[in-house]
């Protein structure tokens, strides 16, 4: 996101188009009470359903060809989404921006072209965190993100606003711009976006204990005969 | 009748390839004696069975003490002797032509009525039926008989295709030594009639022979001292036997290495020719050779070790496993491991015809019974000089890598297992799929990397631990399994099940949860 040089890369250019427009919303949601009311009153409504966000997500639909109805869709989905965020998230855009470095610190390296992804924020709601409140049960974000992982578009677009509202709600910082890039791409790679929500998810579930034994693992190996 | 005219002191039969500086002429096939006379001329045999050619090296070794004198201790230093002979370049032609003068009629490979074939036994074809023989595609492994099923290549038994001399030899060889155990042809002897034979000293076994730059050298860094008792008027060849052993009495007990490596043969054999062309072979008789006891097994080209039930077993073979693995088995007195493994007893002594010895692994996975899987056949590069002697700092290096090598390995095993089992939903699901998969991933890899890291061992002793960098050795052979890992059961990972389950058992990869808390991390 920050290395402007290397727009050569698709990748990136596209993920920095994402990025400008998530942080675009999340501004004007921040800046201006009557756009985020209109943004949010699209929330699980069909395209022909939301006159009133037009205004702000037309100008950001990728112009170079005609964006297929998918696409569109789900620009106008994250929008709604973040739009729909607790009130809290959007007064203080101190705490948006620690929400934001949250969300990157955790995650050890991500590599410049994707965010995180939607199962490292389930597996977020449920590490207890400093500075929260509640906590998801285990099995809730178990069934939750399954649930997410086997829906169709539509229904992944019936589904996700109750799940990343859930998790807005607890706290739980969520790259929009990936999940905005998974929402356009879920027509035809659901299975390998599935693949990557559920491994984040049980990877970062199981990160302390690995990372235990992954410590525990290199002493012996450096100093076999005291830990034998 | 051509019979008795194939003599294998003379006949082309043992393959061979040639040094580059070995004087012309080079065929591509010598006998006992020409191989005997130019063995400092040969680079290696050129076998391509590992169960004939480990054979046929015991055959040699035997062939090599006796004419050399060195079958036994006396007199003098038996490793100075040895070294005079390593000087002087060569057999000593005196003692080659002695021998082959003294006992060229044993070599015969057909002698009929009643004469001395050459390790087979002409008395079978009075006790065995001669309508019901074993046949040829019998004598050769590689061959299906019988009902087997047909992989490679189409036989029928009522047509076979008739072997070479030269190739129905070495088959004869790997049935004296890699026979296997249960129901063979029937021999009547006294009247009785049995059809059970016990295996051949060598089964299932893998053997590690040094190896030199020549086939001369090969063969004296394959003697072991003989014992200040033997006497090589006792310690017989069972070609240089009077009489033919009695099938009836107990085995007799080999008495020294010449005895210990030729005639602890469980099978008795005979080969009949084929009248039209005199080269080939037309049929075999194969039985039992002892009905009573079994010759004790030991050899000094295998790893011993100590099974849980006490019992001591050579290491087997199994044609998945590399022979790095081995490699700290063969360098160090005492390896480390609960199974107690002692290395082959030829290496105390190999080292000291050469610093440049390659250790050759030779075996046939196989079971006891009838089963024959798969040939084992590999080689090391220059490792003798990493003897204790000459650099101590080196094998604990070599044998902690090769512990890390083998202890992610392992690790992946279980991982991938445990990741299928609860995939599965089922404990006792059997991940063996996965495993050989994991397997055929890992050790290929792993293998690459251990020899890599050996090259860039310190042997002169002045660093600390040779150089070897234990951690840097971890990460390698964490980073060959985790991508193993991953590869393997990437299939299952689009389902909640499977991503969970994978996630859970790759813990194991990194030795699973410990059951303290590492709460002495400086201890």
């Amino acid at each position: 996101m920050t290395t402007q040089s290397v727009t050569e890369n698709p990748t990136t250019a596209r993920r920095q188009r994402l990025v400008a427009y998530t942080c675009w919303i999340e501004q004007i949601c921040r800046d201006d009470p009557g756009a985020r009311t209109a943004l949010r009153s699209g929330l699980r409504r069909t395209l022909d359903d939301v006159p009133r966000m037009h205004r702000f997500v037309a100008p950001w639909l990728p112009h170079d060809r005609q964006a297929p109805e998918s696409e569109q869709r789900a620009y106008y989905a994250v929008a709604a989404m973040i739009a729909a965020q607790p009130r809290t998230t959007h007064t203080s855009p101190e705490a948006a921006l620690e929400a934001d470095g949250a969300s990157q610190s955790p995650q050890p390296a991500p590599a410049p072209p994707y965010g995180t992804s939607l199962g490292l924020a389930f597996a977020l709601a449920v590490t207890a965190s400093p500075g929260r409140e509640r906590e998801m049960r285990e099995s809730t974000a178990e069934s939750r993100l399954n649930l997410l992982t086997r829906q169709s578009a539509n229904g992944l677009h019936r589904h996700l606003p109750a799940a990343v509202g859930y998790l807005r709600e607890l706290g739980v910082p969520i790259d929009w711009a990936q999940l905005l890039a998974d929402l356009i791409a879920w027509p035809l790679h659901s299975g390998r976006i599935s693949r990557r929500w559920l491994q984040d998810y049980y990877r970062q579930r199981s990160q302390t204990l690995h990372e235990q034994a992954d410590r525990a693992d290199q002493d012996e190996t450096e100093h076999p005969s005291t830990s034998a | 009748m051509p019979a008795s005219t194939y003599n294998l002191f003379d006949e082309p039969w043992i393959p061979v390839r040639w040094t580059h500086a070995a004087p012309l002429p080079h065929p591509e096939r010598v006998g006992l004696r020409d191989l005997l006379l130019r063995s400092g001329d040969i680079a290696t045999l050129t076998i391509a069975d590992p169960p004939a050619h480990s054979a046929l090296l015991r055959i040699l070794y035997a062939l090599t003490a006796r004419v050399t004198g060195l079958d036994e201790s006396g007199p003098g230093d038996w490793g100075e002797r040895r070294l005079n002979i390593l000087d002087a370049g060569q057999l000593p032609p005196e003692g080659i032509t002695a021998y082959a003068g003294r006992y060229r009629q044993r070599f015969f490979l057909y002698d009929r009525d009643g004469g001395r074939p050459w390790m087979q036994d002409a008395r079978l074809t009075g006790q065995c039926d001669g309508g019901n023989t074993a046949g040829v595609n019998k004598l050769i492994v590689t061959r299906p008989a019988g009902n087997a099923h047909a992989w490679f290549r189409h036989g029928s038994d009522a047509r076979p295709d008739l072997p070479s001399a030269a190739e129905a030899v070495l088959s004869l060889l790997v049935w004296h030594y890699y026979g296997p155990s249960g129901r063979c042809s029937a021999r009547e002897v006294n009247g009785v009639k049995t059809a059970s034979a016990t295996a051949g000293p060598l089964r299932t076994a893998l053997s590690y022979h040094p190896e030199g730059d020549t086939l001369f050298e090969t063969l004296l860094a394959g003697l072991v001292p003989p014992e200040v008792t033997v006497r090589r008027s006792f310690d017989l060849c069972p070609w240089e036997r009077e009489e033919l052993p009695d099938p009836e009495a107990a085995p007799p007990l080999p008495c020294g290495p010449c005895s210990r490596l030729t005639a602890c043969s469980q099978h008795a054999l005979l080969l009949v020719p084929d009248e039209n062309s005199p080269g080939l072979v037309r049929d075999a008789y194969i039985t039992w050779a002892y009905r009573t006891g079994r010759i004790p097994r030991d050899d000094n080209y295998l790893i011993w070790q100590i099974s849980q039930q006490g019992n001591r077993y050579p290491r087997p073979a199994d044609s998945r496993r590399a022979l790095w693995r081995d490699l700290d088995a063969l360098l160090l007195h005492e390896p480390p491991g609960t199974a107690q493994p002692q290395r082959p007893k030829v290496f105390d002594y190999a080292s000291e015809v050469s610093e440049d010895l390659r250790v050759r692994a030779l075996g046939f996975e196989q079971e006891g019974q009838a089963k024959d899987t798969q040939f084992v056949d590999a080689d090391t590069p220059p490792v003798m000089g990493f003897t204790e002697q000459k650099a101590p700092a080196t094998a604990p290096a070599v044998g902690r890598m090769r512990q890390l090598g083998e202890m992610y390995g392992r690790r992946l095993e279980r991982a991938v297992k445990r990741a299928w089992a609860e995939y599965m939903n089922d404990p006792k699901a059997n991940g063996d799929t996965w495993a050989a998969e994991a397997a055929a991933r890992y050790w290929p890899g792993a293998e690459a990397e251990f020899w890599d890291r050996f090259r860039h061992l310190d042997n002169t002793g002045h660093t600390l631990g040779a150089g070897f960098d234990p951690a840097a050795a971890r990460t390698a052979f964490l980073r060959l399994a985790t991508d193993a890992y991953d590869t393997v059961t990437a299939s299952v990972t689009r389902t909640q099940r499977g991503a969970k389950a994978v996630a859970h058992a790759r813990i194991d990869l990194y030795g699973g949860v410990r059951k303290k808390a590492t709460s002495t991390p400086a201890a």
